[in-house]
Protein backbone atom coordinates (compact mmCIF):
# COMPACT_ATOMS: atom_id res chain seq x y z
CA UNK A 1 0.00 0.00 0.00
CA UNK A 2 1.58 3.44 -1.27
CA UNK A 3 1.45 6.51 0.80
CA UNK A 4 -1.35 8.12 -0.90
CA UNK A 5 -3.87 5.02 -0.49
CA UNK A 6 -2.73 4.89 3.27
CA UNK A 7 -3.77 8.50 3.49
CA UNK A 8 -6.71 8.39 1.52
CA UNK A 9 -8.02 5.35 4.05
CA UNK A 10 -6.82 7.71 7.27
CA UNK A 11 -8.87 9.99 6.00
CA UNK A 12 -12.22 7.36 6.20
CA UNK A 13 -10.94 6.86 9.32
CA UNK A 14 -10.69 10.20 10.21
CA UNK A 15 -13.79 11.17 9.47
CA UNK A 16 -14.85 7.97 11.34
CA UNK A 17 -13.42 8.82 14.70
CA UNK A 18 -14.02 12.60 14.68
CA UNK A 19 -17.89 11.83 13.21
CA UNK A 20 -17.34 14.75 10.75
CA UNK A 21 -17.47 13.37 6.69
CA UNK A 22 -15.98 17.00 6.27
CA UNK A 23 -12.18 16.58 7.68
CA UNK A 24 -9.43 16.23 5.29
CA UNK A 25 -6.13 15.75 6.27
CA UNK A 26 -2.67 16.11 4.78
CA UNK A 27 0.57 15.55 5.92
CA UNK A 28 1.22 18.51 7.88
CA UNK A 29 -2.44 18.22 10.39
CA UNK A 30 -1.89 18.41 13.81
CA UNK A 31 -3.97 18.08 16.99
CA UNK A 32 -5.11 21.86 17.02
CA UNK A 33 -6.25 21.59 13.52
CA UNK A 34 -9.29 19.05 14.01
CA UNK A 35 -11.83 19.68 16.12
CA UNK A 36 -12.61 17.39 19.16
CA UNK A 37 -8.84 15.81 18.61
CA UNK A 38 -8.18 15.22 22.91
CA UNK A 39 -6.32 12.94 24.47
CA UNK A 40 -9.41 10.63 24.34
CA UNK A 41 -9.88 10.74 20.78
CA UNK A 42 -6.72 10.20 20.11
CA UNK A 43 -6.29 7.11 21.55
CA UNK A 44 -9.42 6.44 20.05
CA UNK A 45 -7.84 7.24 16.54
CA UNK A 46 -4.73 4.91 17.42
CA UNK A 47 -6.91 1.99 18.16
CA UNK A 48 -9.12 2.35 14.63
CA UNK A 49 -5.78 2.47 12.37
CA UNK A 50 -4.75 -0.35 14.77
CA UNK A 51 -8.00 -2.06 13.68
CA UNK A 52 -8.36 -0.60 10.16
CA UNK A 53 -4.45 -1.29 9.06
CA UNK A 54 -4.66 -4.97 11.26
CA UNK A 55 -1.45 -3.56 12.62
CA UNK A 56 -0.26 -2.85 16.30
CA UNK A 57 1.36 0.11 16.90
CA UNK A 58 4.22 0.64 20.11
CA UNK A 59 3.87 3.26 22.40
CA UNK A 60 6.99 4.73 22.39
CA UNK A 61 6.04 5.03 18.12
CA UNK A 62 2.63 6.45 18.88
CA UNK A 63 4.54 9.02 21.69
CA UNK A 64 6.97 10.52 18.73
CA UNK A 65 4.28 11.40 16.32
CA UNK A 66 4.31 14.75 15.59
CA UNK A 67 1.58 15.14 12.94
CA UNK A 68 -0.09 13.21 10.30
CA UNK A 69 2.54 13.03 7.72
CA UNK A 70 4.48 10.99 10.64
CA UNK A 71 1.20 8.72 11.33
CA UNK A 72 0.93 7.98 7.90
CA UNK A 73 4.71 6.66 7.61
CA UNK A 74 4.95 5.09 10.80
CA UNK A 75 1.57 3.07 9.26
CA UNK A 76 3.15 2.71 6.01
CA UNK A 77 6.55 1.43 7.67
CA UNK A 78 4.32 -1.73 9.67
CA UNK A 79 2.16 -2.29 6.15
CA UNK A 80 5.04 -3.05 4.24
CA UNK A 81 6.73 -5.32 6.62
CA UNK B 1 22.09 23.36 55.32
CA UNK B 2 24.26 20.64 55.76
CA UNK B 3 22.37 18.40 53.87
CA UNK B 4 22.12 20.95 50.96
CA UNK B 5 25.89 20.36 50.57
CA UNK B 6 25.34 16.58 50.61
CA UNK B 7 23.09 17.20 47.88
CA UNK B 8 24.77 19.48 46.20
CA UNK B 9 28.08 16.73 46.46
CA UNK B 10 27.23 14.63 43.41
CA UNK B 11 26.82 17.58 40.88
CA UNK B 12 30.07 18.66 42.20
CA UNK B 13 31.81 15.40 41.60
CA UNK B 14 29.71 14.78 38.64
CA UNK B 15 31.27 18.35 36.86
CA UNK B 16 35.04 17.35 37.82
CA UNK B 17 34.42 13.56 36.00
CA UNK B 18 33.34 15.32 33.26
CA UNK B 19 36.15 17.21 32.72
CA UNK B 20 38.42 14.48 33.44
CA UNK B 21 35.93 12.80 30.49
CA UNK B 22 36.06 15.81 28.26
CA UNK B 23 40.49 16.17 28.11
CA UNK B 24 39.70 12.07 27.31
CA UNK B 25 37.44 13.02 24.39
CA UNK B 26 39.73 15.98 23.18
CA UNK B 27 42.65 13.87 23.48
CA UNK B 28 41.34 10.56 22.22
CA UNK B 29 37.60 10.83 20.80
CA UNK B 30 38.02 7.48 19.70
CA UNK B 31 38.65 5.47 22.97
CA UNK B 32 36.19 7.98 24.70
CA UNK B 33 33.38 7.11 21.63
CA UNK B 34 33.44 3.56 22.97
CA UNK B 35 30.59 2.21 24.33
CA UNK B 36 32.57 0.61 27.05
CA UNK B 37 34.57 3.77 27.97
CA UNK B 38 31.09 5.30 28.55
CA UNK B 39 30.44 2.54 30.71
CA UNK B 40 33.44 3.05 33.10
CA UNK B 41 32.91 6.45 33.24
CA UNK B 42 29.52 5.68 34.84
CA UNK B 43 30.93 2.90 37.10
CA UNK B 44 33.70 5.86 38.75
CA UNK B 45 31.08 8.55 39.06
CA UNK B 46 28.98 5.30 40.84
CA UNK B 47 31.76 4.68 43.27
CA UNK B 48 32.43 8.00 43.96
CA UNK B 49 28.63 8.75 44.95
CA UNK B 50 27.34 5.64 46.44
CA UNK B 51 28.40 3.66 48.71
CA UNK B 52 29.08 -0.01 47.93
CA UNK B 53 26.35 -1.62 49.91
CA UNK B 54 24.01 0.62 48.36
CA UNK B 55 25.88 0.08 44.50
CA UNK B 56 25.21 -3.79 45.28
CA UNK B 57 21.40 -3.01 45.95
CA UNK B 58 21.54 -1.10 42.65
CA UNK B 59 23.22 -3.85 40.90
CA UNK B 60 20.55 -6.03 42.10
CA UNK B 61 17.84 -4.29 40.75
CA UNK B 62 19.66 -4.04 37.62
CA UNK B 63 19.76 -7.52 37.46
CA UNK B 64 16.38 -8.26 37.98
CA UNK B 65 15.47 -5.81 35.34
CA UNK B 66 17.34 -7.26 33.08
CA UNK B 67 16.19 -10.96 33.49
CA UNK B 68 11.99 -9.13 32.65
CA UNK B 69 13.94 -7.79 29.73
CA UNK B 70 14.96 -11.04 28.53
CA UNK B 71 11.74 -12.78 29.46
CA UNK B 72 10.00 -9.95 27.42
CA UNK B 73 11.83 -10.52 24.87
CA UNK B 74 10.55 -13.84 24.40
CA UNK B 75 6.94 -12.88 25.45
CA UNK B 76 5.92 -10.46 22.61
CA UNK B 77 2.43 -11.85 23.74
CA UNK B 78 2.50 -11.28 27.27
CA UNK B 79 0.28 -8.39 28.99
CA UNK B 80 2.70 -5.24 29.38
CA UNK B 81 1.11 -5.47 33.22
CA UNK B 82 2.55 -8.89 33.33
CA UNK B 83 6.31 -8.09 33.04
CA UNK B 84 5.91 -4.10 34.49
CA UNK B 85 3.85 -4.92 37.50
CA UNK B 86 6.36 -6.78 39.43
CA UNK B 87 9.29 -4.28 38.60
CA UNK B 88 7.25 -1.47 40.06
CA UNK B 89 6.50 -3.74 43.57
CA UNK B 90 10.44 -4.68 43.61
CA UNK B 91 11.18 -1.10 42.99
CA UNK B 92 8.72 0.07 45.51
CA UNK B 93 10.43 -2.75 47.98
CA UNK B 94 13.94 -1.76 47.29
CA UNK B 95 12.45 1.97 47.32
CA UNK B 96 11.34 0.84 50.80
CA UNK B 97 7.42 2.20 50.61
CA UNK B 98 5.64 2.39 53.67
CA UNK B 99 3.03 0.89 52.23
CA UNK B 100 4.43 -3.23 52.37
CA UNK B 101 5.08 -4.07 56.02
CA UNK B 102 8.97 -5.05 55.36
CA UNK B 103 10.22 -3.34 58.38
CA UNK B 104 12.75 -6.03 59.08
CA UNK B 105 13.97 -6.37 55.56
CA UNK B 106 14.13 -2.58 55.12
CA UNK B 107 16.33 -1.86 57.86
CA UNK B 108 19.27 -3.80 56.06
CA UNK B 109 18.15 -1.57 52.32
CA UNK B 110 20.01 1.60 52.61
CA UNK B 111 19.23 4.64 50.36
CA UNK B 112 19.26 3.81 46.84
CA UNK B 113 20.54 7.30 44.71
CA UNK B 114 19.32 7.01 41.89
CA UNK B 115 16.72 4.65 41.61
CA UNK B 116 13.85 6.48 41.30
CA UNK B 117 14.90 7.56 37.62
CA UNK B 118 16.31 4.07 37.04
CA UNK B 119 12.96 2.60 37.24
CA UNK B 120 11.36 4.60 34.16
CA UNK B 121 14.69 3.64 32.47
CA UNK B 122 14.28 -0.36 33.29
CA UNK B 123 10.61 -0.18 31.97
CA UNK B 124 11.30 1.47 28.66
CA UNK B 125 13.63 -1.27 27.75
CA UNK B 126 11.35 -3.82 28.84
CA UNK B 127 8.95 -2.50 26.97
CA UNK B 128 10.81 -1.94 23.66
CA UNK B 129 12.34 -5.63 23.82
CA UNK B 130 8.80 -6.87 24.01
CA UNK B 131 8.16 -4.93 21.25
CA UNK B 132 11.12 -6.56 19.34
CA UNK B 133 12.06 -3.23 18.08
CA UNK B 134 16.36 -3.77 18.34
CA UNK B 135 18.07 -6.06 19.90
CA UNK B 136 18.47 -5.18 24.03
CA UNK B 137 22.09 -5.93 24.36
CA UNK B 138 23.46 -5.43 27.71
CA UNK B 139 26.25 -2.75 26.95
CA UNK B 140 23.19 -0.18 25.59
CA UNK B 141 20.95 -1.64 29.35
CA UNK B 142 23.57 -0.93 31.58
CA UNK B 143 24.92 2.92 30.16
CA UNK B 144 20.74 4.02 29.19
CA UNK B 145 20.06 3.10 33.32
CA UNK B 146 23.36 4.42 34.54
CA UNK B 147 24.37 7.44 32.50
CA UNK B 148 25.53 9.89 34.74
CA UNK B 149 24.34 12.80 32.94
CA UNK B 150 20.70 11.66 33.78
CA UNK B 151 21.84 9.31 37.15
CA UNK B 152 20.54 11.75 39.60
CA UNK B 153 17.82 12.93 38.94
CA UNK B 154 16.81 12.78 35.24
CA UNK B 155 15.65 14.43 32.91
CA UNK B 156 13.97 11.17 31.27
CA UNK B 157 15.41 10.47 28.32
CA UNK B 158 13.71 7.82 25.90
CA UNK B 159 15.44 4.90 24.29
CA UNK B 160 15.10 6.10 20.63
CA UNK B 161 16.90 9.73 21.91
CA UNK B 162 19.10 7.59 23.73
CA UNK B 163 20.33 5.32 21.16
CA UNK B 164 20.12 8.16 18.67
CA UNK B 165 22.73 10.22 21.23
CA UNK B 166 25.12 7.58 21.03
CA UNK B 167 25.09 6.86 17.48
CA UNK B 168 25.92 10.74 17.14
CA UNK B 169 28.28 10.77 19.66
CA UNK B 170 30.35 7.87 17.16
CA UNK B 171 31.45 10.69 14.73
CA UNK B 172 30.76 13.86 17.65
CA UNK B 173 33.02 16.55 16.92
CA UNK B 174 32.73 19.59 20.25
CA UNK B 175 33.18 22.87 18.52
CA UNK B 176 34.12 26.09 20.06
CA UNK B 177 30.92 27.81 19.96
CA UNK B 178 29.33 24.87 21.31
CA UNK B 179 31.26 24.36 23.91
CA UNK B 180 30.38 27.85 25.17
CA UNK B 181 26.88 27.23 24.56
CA UNK B 182 26.49 23.66 27.02
CA UNK B 183 29.19 25.12 29.61
CA UNK B 184 27.18 28.78 29.85
CA UNK B 185 24.01 26.47 30.92
CA UNK B 186 25.87 24.91 33.35
CA UNK B 187 27.36 27.56 34.88
CA UNK B 188 23.91 28.74 35.02
CA UNK B 189 22.36 25.94 36.43
CA UNK B 190 25.03 26.06 39.44
CA UNK B 191 24.11 30.01 39.58
CA UNK B 192 20.14 28.75 40.32
CA UNK B 193 21.18 25.90 42.63
CA UNK B 194 24.01 28.03 44.72
CA UNK B 195 22.71 31.44 45.02
CA UNK B 196 19.16 32.00 44.27
CA UNK B 197 18.28 28.37 45.71
CA UNK B 198 19.16 29.21 49.05
CA UNK B 199 17.95 33.09 49.33
CA UNK B 200 14.56 31.68 48.45
CA UNK B 201 14.73 28.81 51.27
CA UNK B 202 15.84 31.77 53.64
CA UNK B 203 12.45 33.15 52.72
CA UNK B 204 10.70 29.52 53.63
CA UNK B 205 12.75 29.45 56.54
CA UNK B 206 11.48 32.89 57.55
CA UNK B 207 7.59 32.08 57.38
CA UNK B 208 8.47 28.47 59.45
CA UNK B 209 10.09 31.07 62.39
CA UNK B 210 7.29 33.63 62.12
CA UNK B 211 4.71 30.63 63.27
CA UNK B 212 6.58 30.29 66.16
CA UNK B 213 9.32 31.50 68.11
CA UNK B 214 11.28 28.12 67.70
CA UNK B 215 10.28 25.42 64.74
CA UNK B 216 6.69 25.29 63.19
CA UNK B 217 6.41 21.95 65.34
CA UNK B 218 6.36 23.23 68.84
CA UNK B 219 3.85 25.68 70.85
CA UNK B 220 1.42 26.54 67.99
CA UNK B 221 -1.26 29.03 67.89
CA UNK B 222 -4.53 28.69 65.82
CA UNK B 223 -3.91 31.03 62.93
CA UNK B 224 -0.04 31.52 63.03
CA UNK B 225 0.38 28.28 62.09
CA UNK B 226 -1.94 27.80 59.13
CA UNK B 227 -0.75 31.66 57.94
CA UNK B 228 2.68 30.43 58.12
CA UNK B 229 2.38 27.47 56.58
CA UNK B 230 0.66 28.61 53.09
CA UNK B 231 3.39 30.76 52.63
CA UNK B 232 5.97 28.68 52.99
CA UNK B 233 4.56 25.97 50.90
CA UNK B 234 5.18 28.27 48.12
CA UNK B 235 8.50 29.75 49.01
CA UNK B 236 9.27 25.43 48.70
CA UNK B 237 7.40 25.18 45.17
CA UNK B 238 9.68 28.16 44.30
CA UNK B 239 12.96 27.01 45.76
CA UNK B 240 12.66 23.69 43.98
CA UNK B 241 12.13 25.58 40.75
CA UNK B 242 15.20 27.24 40.89
CA UNK B 243 16.73 23.80 42.81
CA UNK B 244 15.26 21.68 40.12
CA UNK B 245 15.74 23.58 36.75
CA UNK B 246 19.49 24.41 37.99
CA UNK B 247 20.49 20.99 38.25
CA UNK B 248 18.55 20.17 34.90
CA UNK B 249 20.61 23.12 33.24
CA UNK B 250 23.82 20.91 34.73
CA UNK B 251 23.45 18.34 33.17
CA UNK B 252 21.96 19.34 30.01
CA UNK B 253 24.83 21.63 29.73
CA UNK B 254 27.66 18.64 30.72
CA UNK B 255 25.71 16.52 28.20
CA UNK B 256 26.10 18.50 25.30
CA UNK B 257 29.96 18.50 25.65
CA UNK B 258 29.40 15.06 25.06
CA UNK B 259 26.70 15.01 22.42
CA UNK B 260 24.39 13.89 24.11
CA UNK B 261 20.58 15.76 23.82
CA UNK B 262 18.49 15.64 26.86
CA UNK B 263 15.20 16.44 26.81
CA UNK B 264 14.07 19.32 28.36
CA UNK B 265 12.42 19.38 31.93
CA UNK B 266 10.45 23.07 32.56
CA UNK B 267 8.53 25.33 30.11
CA UNK B 268 7.60 28.54 32.33
CA UNK B 269 5.88 26.57 34.64
CA UNK B 270 4.62 29.76 36.65
CA UNK B 271 2.77 31.11 33.64
CA UNK B 272 1.04 28.25 34.16
CA UNK B 273 -2.93 29.36 34.55
CA UNK B 274 -4.43 25.69 35.60
CA UNK B 275 -3.54 22.30 37.21
CA UNK B 276 -2.87 20.45 34.01
CA UNK B 277 -1.41 23.56 31.61
CA UNK B 278 1.27 23.31 35.15
CA UNK B 279 2.00 19.68 34.54
CA UNK B 280 2.65 20.14 31.10
CA UNK B 281 5.59 23.03 31.64
CA UNK B 282 6.68 21.35 34.89
CA UNK B 283 9.38 18.31 35.18
CA UNK B 284 8.30 17.91 31.89
CA UNK B 285 9.98 14.21 30.93
CA UNK B 286 7.92 12.75 33.60
CA UNK B 287 4.83 14.13 33.27
CA UNK B 288 5.37 12.71 29.41
CA UNK B 289 6.64 9.48 30.82
CA UNK B 290 3.36 8.95 32.59
CA UNK B 291 0.99 10.60 29.73
CA UNK B 292 2.72 8.11 27.20
CA UNK B 293 3.23 4.52 29.33
CA UNK B 294 0.30 5.07 31.86
CA UNK B 295 -2.87 7.62 30.76
CA UNK B 296 -2.58 6.65 26.81
CA UNK B 297 -2.52 3.10 28.14
CA UNK B 298 -5.03 3.37 30.64
CA UNK B 299 -6.98 5.22 27.54
CA UNK B 300 -6.68 2.28 25.18
CA UNK B 301 -7.55 -0.34 27.57
CA UNK B 302 -11.06 1.65 27.99
CA UNK B 303 -11.27 2.03 24.21
CA UNK B 304 -10.80 -1.27 23.33
CA UNK B 305 -13.28 -2.83 25.81
CA UNK B 306 -16.07 -0.62 23.95
CA UNK B 307 -15.91 2.31 26.19
CA UNK B 308 -17.24 5.59 23.98
CA UNK B 309 -18.11 7.98 26.45
CA UNK B 310 -14.87 10.09 26.78
CA UNK B 311 -16.63 11.38 30.69
CA UNK B 312 -16.34 7.56 31.99
CA UNK B 313 -12.97 6.80 30.47
CA UNK B 314 -10.21 10.07 31.06
CA UNK B 315 -11.21 10.55 34.73
CA UNK B 316 -9.82 7.34 35.52
CA UNK B 317 -7.19 7.71 33.70
CA UNK B 318 -5.98 10.57 35.06
CA UNK B 319 -6.65 9.51 38.44
CA UNK B 320 -4.37 7.01 38.34
CA UNK B 321 -1.63 8.72 36.56
CA UNK B 322 -1.39 11.55 38.76
CA UNK B 323 -1.68 9.57 41.77
CA UNK B 324 1.40 6.75 40.83
CA UNK B 325 2.82 10.18 39.80
CA UNK B 326 2.36 12.10 43.29
CA UNK B 327 3.17 8.42 45.19
CA UNK B 328 6.97 8.58 43.34
CA UNK B 329 8.04 11.44 44.72
CA UNK B 330 8.39 9.56 48.04
CA UNK B 331 8.13 7.01 50.01
CA UNK B 332 6.54 7.59 53.35
CA UNK B 333 2.48 7.79 53.75
CA UNK B 334 2.84 12.10 53.31
CA UNK B 335 2.97 10.72 49.31
CA UNK B 336 0.26 9.25 49.75
CA UNK B 337 -1.30 12.27 50.45
CA UNK B 338 0.20 14.09 47.67
CA UNK B 339 -0.84 10.98 45.02
CA UNK B 340 -4.33 11.68 45.98
CA UNK B 341 -4.41 15.54 45.85
CA UNK B 342 -2.37 15.37 42.57
CA UNK B 343 -4.91 12.37 40.75
CA UNK B 344 -7.78 14.43 42.73
CA UNK B 345 -6.63 18.23 41.34
CA UNK B 346 -6.37 16.51 37.98
CA UNK B 347 -9.83 14.96 37.21
CA UNK B 348 -11.33 18.22 39.13
CA UNK B 349 -9.40 20.39 36.26
CA UNK B 350 -10.65 18.11 33.58
CA UNK B 351 -14.00 18.25 34.71
CA UNK B 352 -14.05 21.87 35.02
CA UNK B 353 -12.75 21.56 31.13
CA UNK B 354 -15.69 19.41 29.77
CA UNK B 355 -18.20 21.46 32.05
CA UNK B 356 -17.52 24.57 31.42
CA UNK B 357 -16.95 24.53 27.48
CA UNK B 358 -20.42 22.83 27.82
CA UNK B 359 -22.02 25.05 29.50
CA UNK B 360 -20.23 28.42 27.65
CA UNK B 361 -19.90 29.57 23.50
CA UNK B 362 -16.81 29.34 22.54
CA UNK B 363 -16.25 32.95 21.78
CA UNK B 364 -17.42 33.48 25.71
CA UNK B 365 -14.86 30.90 26.64
CA UNK B 366 -12.08 32.73 24.46
CA UNK B 367 -12.84 35.98 26.65
CA UNK B 368 -13.18 33.86 29.90
CA UNK B 369 -9.64 32.60 29.20
CA UNK B 370 -8.05 35.35 27.93
CA UNK B 371 -9.20 37.39 31.24
CA UNK B 372 -6.20 38.38 33.31
CA UNK B 373 -8.15 38.18 36.50
CA UNK B 374 -9.08 35.22 35.87
CA UNK B 375 -5.68 33.59 34.70
CA UNK B 376 -4.19 35.21 37.58
CA UNK B 377 -6.69 33.45 40.05
CA UNK B 378 -5.99 30.41 38.24
CA UNK B 379 -2.50 30.47 38.47
CA UNK B 380 -2.70 31.30 42.18
CA UNK B 381 -4.90 28.34 43.49
CA UNK B 382 -2.84 25.90 41.12
CA UNK B 383 0.59 26.93 42.50
CA UNK B 384 -1.37 26.56 46.29
CA UNK B 385 -2.33 23.27 45.41
CA UNK B 386 0.38 21.84 44.53
CA UNK B 387 2.66 23.33 46.95
CA UNK B 388 0.44 21.93 49.65
CA UNK B 389 0.22 18.81 47.95
CA UNK B 390 4.61 18.40 47.85
CA UNK B 391 4.52 18.98 51.62
CA UNK B 392 5.84 15.65 51.97
CA UNK B 393 9.46 16.74 50.45
CA UNK B 394 9.99 19.15 53.45
CA UNK B 395 8.09 18.15 56.28
CA UNK B 396 8.26 14.56 57.95
CA UNK B 397 5.08 12.17 58.49
CA UNK B 398 5.73 13.77 62.42
CA UNK B 399 6.06 17.51 61.49
CA UNK B 400 2.87 17.11 58.94
CA UNK B 401 0.67 15.46 61.66
CA UNK B 402 1.75 18.26 64.12
CA UNK B 403 0.93 21.17 61.46
CA UNK B 404 -2.30 19.25 60.62
CA UNK B 405 -3.11 19.04 64.15
CA UNK B 406 -3.00 23.12 64.69
CA UNK B 407 -5.39 23.91 62.22
CA UNK B 408 -8.65 24.54 63.09
CA UNK B 409 -10.85 24.47 60.12
CA UNK B 410 -12.29 27.91 59.82
CA UNK B 411 -8.30 29.20 60.47
CA UNK B 412 -7.50 26.85 57.71
CA UNK B 413 -10.44 28.17 55.30
CA UNK B 414 -9.68 31.99 56.02
CA UNK B 415 -5.75 31.33 55.58
CA UNK B 416 -6.41 29.66 52.24
CA UNK B 417 -8.49 32.18 51.04
CA UNK B 418 -6.20 35.10 52.38
CA UNK B 419 -3.19 33.33 51.18
CA UNK B 420 -5.04 32.35 47.63
CA UNK B 421 -5.93 36.06 46.96
CA UNK B 422 -3.10 37.63 47.65
CA UNK B 423 -1.16 35.29 45.94
CA UNK B 424 -3.29 36.40 42.83
CA UNK B 425 -2.95 39.89 43.38
CA UNK B 426 0.74 39.31 43.58
CA UNK B 427 0.82 37.56 40.03
CA UNK B 428 -1.66 39.82 38.10
CA UNK B 429 0.45 42.77 39.40
CA UNK B 430 3.75 41.28 38.09
CA UNK B 431 2.31 39.80 35.19
CA UNK B 432 0.53 43.89 34.12
CA UNK B 433 4.49 45.50 35.26
CA UNK B 434 6.15 43.04 32.92
CA UNK B 435 4.11 43.78 30.10
CA UNK B 436 5.01 47.00 30.37
CA UNK B 437 7.90 47.43 27.53
CA UNK B 438 10.55 49.68 29.44
CA UNK B 439 9.68 46.89 32.36
CA UNK B 440 10.42 44.18 29.46
CA UNK B 441 13.00 45.51 28.17
CA UNK B 442 15.40 46.22 30.89
CA UNK B 443 14.27 42.59 32.66
CA UNK B 444 15.58 40.89 29.56
CA UNK B 445 18.94 43.44 29.31
CA UNK B 446 19.33 42.29 32.90
CA UNK B 447 18.87 38.17 32.22
CA UNK B 448 20.53 38.66 28.91
CA UNK B 449 23.62 39.57 31.02
CA UNK B 450 23.30 37.34 33.41
CA UNK B 451 22.51 34.00 32.11
CA UNK B 452 22.59 34.25 27.82
CA UNK B 453 26.42 35.78 27.51
CA UNK B 454 28.00 32.74 26.19
CA UNK B 455 31.37 33.76 26.09
CA UNK B 456 34.69 32.15 27.25
CA UNK B 457 35.18 35.57 29.47
CA UNK B 458 31.90 35.19 31.38
CA UNK B 459 31.73 31.79 31.38
CA UNK B 460 35.39 32.41 33.88
CA UNK B 461 33.90 34.89 35.45
CA UNK B 462 31.15 32.71 36.33
CA UNK B 463 33.74 30.16 37.87
CA UNK B 464 35.68 32.65 39.33
CA UNK B 465 32.27 33.47 41.39
CA UNK B 466 31.34 30.22 42.17
CA UNK B 467 34.82 29.04 43.46
CA UNK B 468 35.24 32.68 45.47
CA UNK B 469 31.65 31.87 47.09
CA UNK B 470 32.89 29.06 47.81
CA UNK B 471 35.51 29.18 49.53
CA UNK B 472 34.91 32.91 51.48
CA UNK B 473 30.57 31.73 52.57
CA UNK B 474 29.92 27.90 52.36
CA UNK B 475 30.81 27.13 55.93
CA UNK B 476 29.23 30.14 57.49
CA UNK B 477 26.60 30.44 55.09
CA UNK B 478 23.30 30.14 57.39
CA UNK B 479 24.90 32.69 59.92
CA UNK B 480 25.66 34.79 57.38
CA UNK B 481 22.42 35.01 55.55
CA UNK B 482 20.25 35.04 58.63
CA UNK B 483 21.95 37.87 59.67
CA UNK B 484 20.63 39.82 56.74
CA UNK B 485 17.20 39.45 58.25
Amino acid sequence: MDKMNIQSVLQEVFQDVFDDPSIVITRATTASDVEGWDSFNHVRLIVAVEERFKIGLSTAEVADLRNVGELIDLVGSHVRT
Amino acid sequence: MQGEYERVLPVAILILLSFIYLVLQQAWPLVAAQDLTFLAFALCFLLLVMSLTALAWLFAFMALGYFVVLISRRCSKCHPLFLVGPLVILFAIFKRYEIFPLQSLYAHIPDLTGLSFIIFRVVMFVLDAREGNTSPDILTYLNFCLSPFTFLSGPIQRLRAFREDIDRRKNFHLTATDAAVALTRTMNGLLKVLFIGPFIQEFQSFFLRAADGSTVVTGLHALSVPAAYGPAALCYLLFLYFNFSGYTDIVIGLGRLFGFQLPENFNKPFAATNFLDFWSRWHISLSLWFRDYCFTPVLKYAVRAGVRNPAVATPPAYFISFGLLGLWHGRTWPFIVCGFMLATGSVLNHSYRVVISGLMSKEGLARLNSNQMWQALGSAVTFFYIAIAITGLWLSGAEFIAVLQSFTLSAACLTTIIVILSLAAGILALRIGLERAPVRKTLGILLRLIFGTETSFAIAIKIFIVIVWYFAFSTHLPDFVYRGF
